[in-house]
């Protein structure tokens, strides 16, 4: 049985942490910078929505890639990056509908979601909340999946729209 | 350098200048860092006797190695200063998101000193520190400083530690709010910040933090990060309310009962019954997040209302009779905005509505206000006098309870619900609990539960004392050593620092934290160094309000706690908190002075003064403090 992340950003408390294991895990250093997960806040009104890739079935930022260095795992259903061949264009950071991608603030290569290989971590700490969590694909899984996505999307653009 | 970041920013708010020093390898392994290094820092900055409010007052924040490494549950700050409550040595800490952002900017500790011409703001962009004008934040609360800041710098990510109307006006209990409703509030450290004219710090951390055996910490991070999944309190400390309560501890009408009809209206449970719960929020790296953000929709109390928690719901609901939801939500909230400490806020207020009921403060001296237990309305209408010191009464009660009760006169001090140190006294009645009796008549700061959490399972109190019944009442000698215990992890936790609210998962683990500590910084260090450091830390402290003039007399609590009994009139007797009352529902200061006796000869103290011994001082390796100490006289060799 596959399984997919699933992001419930009511549940989110903002408390930043899958940011620090993400970087953690990926670069060896807890910078958030480099973290594939962002946690954007409003800390007056407590709001917090996380955003990361959403490994879509067609994934858009491999199409506009100009490289070629986005790849879906067909196995995992993963959204991949071959680091060799990113330029750092930053293509794939505008096209993104979830603004999931960011850049590394080192190497200016595009940071994308792995699904830590098929045991993400970030579901993995977020034992209380259970915010973000790593499920089995059932029809069910996946529509609560889409429906999220789309709220999370929504709250995010009226964040951005209201400024700091 | 692992786990902290190894830099201390230096700023002179009288010459607008700042500058970094390393942190040097001694004050780390001496001290750890956040609590502990701060109190250090004070010792040797500030000079014997400096003035509370005084340019040569430095006001120290810190934060701890294991803050913005993968440790959860570890975004804690401390703030230490001289206090202007107290005259004593403070330090207040605080949860919410300053700390690990700090770290990120690459900075362990900030030394303030000074005092800056106009209203000013420290800017820390990673390297790039500045000090900013901020007239244009003078005036503005702790909510609209945070909006307009990251407004100002374009970046909602920064974050603020400011402080609101009281800290400017300075109240001496006013606070320092950082994330905008987390709080660093006990005696008087926002009104520091207040006379500095700092009006807020800003921050914004990009950098990186490194851990000394990453695969060792995973291993114990994932333990905790399973344990603590299992923690059971849904509505954070406000579930206290509730279960106090029914066992008729929960302190009420100003100390004279233990129980209030209607308390369940104070609890977050209620709050989340009646639809004001709209979410909880997490400090940094805290998968639990015990913050309740309510909304109340309508009414004159309509509007945002985080908190409150425990102690506020205490202070502000029970003990001032106010049983009315909406308005403890409002007058908790006024507190988080303006910048007030929420515990001394509710204390001075209930001692004024005694001293209104018994005559002594008339209504031409409350302004006008009808000051009865229980009346919401004033209760609102005083928090925002206070704050803005507006009239007589909110001008007298800003000076905190002692001061006010020394003014006013007429015996007031008998309902003052502080100790000789000047402290408002936090929410657990010690009447009816003796162990903590002992620890808030010792506590360094003043009379309250975060120097020593006294709450053992029997378990763990059978593991400290070696005894094998614990059923209270204790033998003093073990008091004392529960008492030690827990003021030695304390120091420890907020050195690292960690949130207490973590329990046995971290915080009265040793084991725990010495594995934490030495994954991250390499350093290794058993369970009982560990600790030997917790006590250094808290003996300095001591050292620090002997040198300001501290003796044995300031070791006590309210006169109340100590001659009056608890009012259960009409309780049935099956309902009291019986084994936990202290003998004849009073501490008497025989009791108290019996126990002090034994933990003083624990910790190494002298009886007479109070004053720890140069033994006790050369075994901890304080020998410089001990020296100065020496030099005033104030070294007692037993």
């Amino acid at each position: 049985m596959r399984f997919i992340l699933i992001v419930d950003h009511e549940k989110c408390n903002g408390c930043t942490y899958c940011m620090l294991v993400c970087s953690m895990k990926h670069k060896g250093i807890i910078q958030r910078g480099s973290s594939r997960i962002k946690v954007y806040k409003d800390e007056a009104r407590a709001l917090a929505i996380p955003m990361l890739c959403e490994h879509c079935d067609n994934p858009p930022c491999a199409e506009v890639c100009p490289t070629k260095a986005i790849s879906k795992d067909p196995k995992l259903g993963a959204v991949l990056v071959n680091q060799d061949l990113c330029t750092g264009c930053g293509a794939c950071v505008e096209v993104c509908p979830y603004s999931g991608v960011r850049l590394d603030p080192e190497t200016g290569k595009a940071l994308i979601c792995d699904l830590c290989g098929g045991e993400p971590l970030c579901a993995k700490v977020c034992t209380v909340r259970e915010a973000i969590t790593w499920v089995e694909a059932t029809p069910s899984a996946l529509e609560r999946k889409r429906r999220l996505a789309e709220a999370r999307v929504e709250e995010f653009k009226r964040m951005m729209r209201e400024g700091p | 350098m692992y786990g902290w970041c190894g830099k201390i920013l230096y700023v002179d708010l009288s010459r607008s200048k700042v500058s970094e020093k390393p942190l040097s390898d001694e004050l780390r392994a001496r001290f750890i860092g956040g609590r502990g290094i701060n109190a250090k820092l004070l010792w040797d900055i500030a000079k014997p006797g400096v003035e509370p409010f005084s340019p040569e007052n430095p006001l120290i924040f810190g934060t701890g190695p294991l803050t913005g490494t993968i440790v959860p549950m570890t975004g804690r700050a401390t703030v230490t200063t001289k206090s202007p409550a107290t005259g004593l040595y403070v330090k207040s800490s605080m949860g919410g998101h300053f700390a690990g952002e700090l770290k990120f900017a690459g900075y362990d500790h900030i030394v303030i000193l000074g005092r800056a011409k106009n209203p000013t703001m420290l800017w820390i962009d990673d390297g790039d520190v500045e000090l900013v004008d901020a007239s244009h934040l003078w005036g503005k609360d702790v909510r609209e400083t945070d909006m307009i800041v990251k407004k100002d710098l374009g970046d909602r990510d920064v974050k603020v530690a400011s402080i609101g109307p009281a800290g400017e006006r300075m109240v001496k209990f006013a606070s320092i709010m950082n994330s905008v409703y987390n709080a660093c509030a006990r005696a008087g450290v926002g009104a520091v910040m207040g006379f500095k004219r700092l009006k807020a710090i800003a921050v914004r951390g990009t950098g990186s933090i490194k851990v000394k055996d990453p695969e060792r910490l995973w291993g114990l991070v994932f333990e905790i990060v399973e344990r603590l999944k299992n923690r059971p309190f849904t509505y954070g400390t406000s579930e206290l309310i509730d279960d106090l309560n029914e066992k008729y501890m929960l302190p009420s009408y100003n100390f004279r009962k233990g129980h209030i009809e209607g308390g369940h209206n104070l609890s977050g449970r209620y709050f989340a019954e009646a639809g004001y719960l709209r979410r909880k929020h997490g400090c940094f790296s805290c998968i639990i997040g015990c913050h309740l953000y309510n909304v109340v929709e309508k009414g004159p109390y309509a509007g945002y209302a985080v908190g409150p928690e425990y102690e506020a719901a205490f202070s502000l609901g029970s003990n001032t009779g106010v049983t009315d939801t909406e308005a403890l939500l409002k007058a908790n909230e006024l507190c988080n905005i303006y910048g007030l400490d929420a515990i001394s806020t509710g204390v001075v207020i209930a001692w004024a509505m005694e001293s209104y009921e018994r005559g002594i403060l008339t209504k031409e001296e409350t302004d006008g206000l009808d000051l009865r237990f229980g009346n919401g309305e004033a209760l609102v209408k005083l928090v925002h006098m206070i704050a803005f010191r507006e009239g007589n009464i909110g001008n007298l009660l800003a000076e905190g309870v002692k001061r006010a009760a020394e003014k006013v006169g007429k015996e007031s001090y008998k309902w003052a619900m502080c100790n000789s140190k000047g402290l408002e006294h936090s929410g657990i009645d010690t009447r009816t609990w003796s162990t903590r009796a002992l620890t808030y008549s010792v506590n360094p700061r003043g009379p309250d539960h975060l120097f020593h959490q006294i709450w053992p399972s029997p378990e763990l109190a059978r593991e400290i004392t070696g005894l094998d019944d614990v059923s209270p009442p204790l033998p003093l000698w073990a008091e004392a050593r529960i008492v030690k215990w827990y003021g030695d992890h304390f120091a420890v936790t907020d050195a690292l620092g960690i949130c207490k609210f973590s329990d046995d998962v971290m915080y009265t683990n040793a084991k725990v934290m010495s594995d934490l500590y030495s994954a991250v910084t390499g350093v290794d260090l058993t369970p009982s160094e560990l600790l030997l450091i917790g006590t250094r830390i808290y003996n300095l402290e001591r050292c620090y309000n002997v040198r300001e003039g501290f003796d044995r007399r300031l070791d006590d609590l309210p006169w109340r706690l100590m001659h009056e009994p608890v009012d259960w009139k009409g309780i049935p007797s099956n309902k009291l908190p019986y084994p936990l009352l202290a003998e004849g529902g009073v501490n008497s200061p025989e009791r108290l002075r019996e126990a002090q006796d034994e933990y003083y000869r624990l910790q190494g103290w002298d009886l007479k003064t109070g004053w720890p011994l140069k033994d006790t001082l050369v075994k901890l390796d304080l020998e410089d403090v001990a020296e100065e100490l020496a030099k005033l006289g104030k070294l007692p060799t037993g």
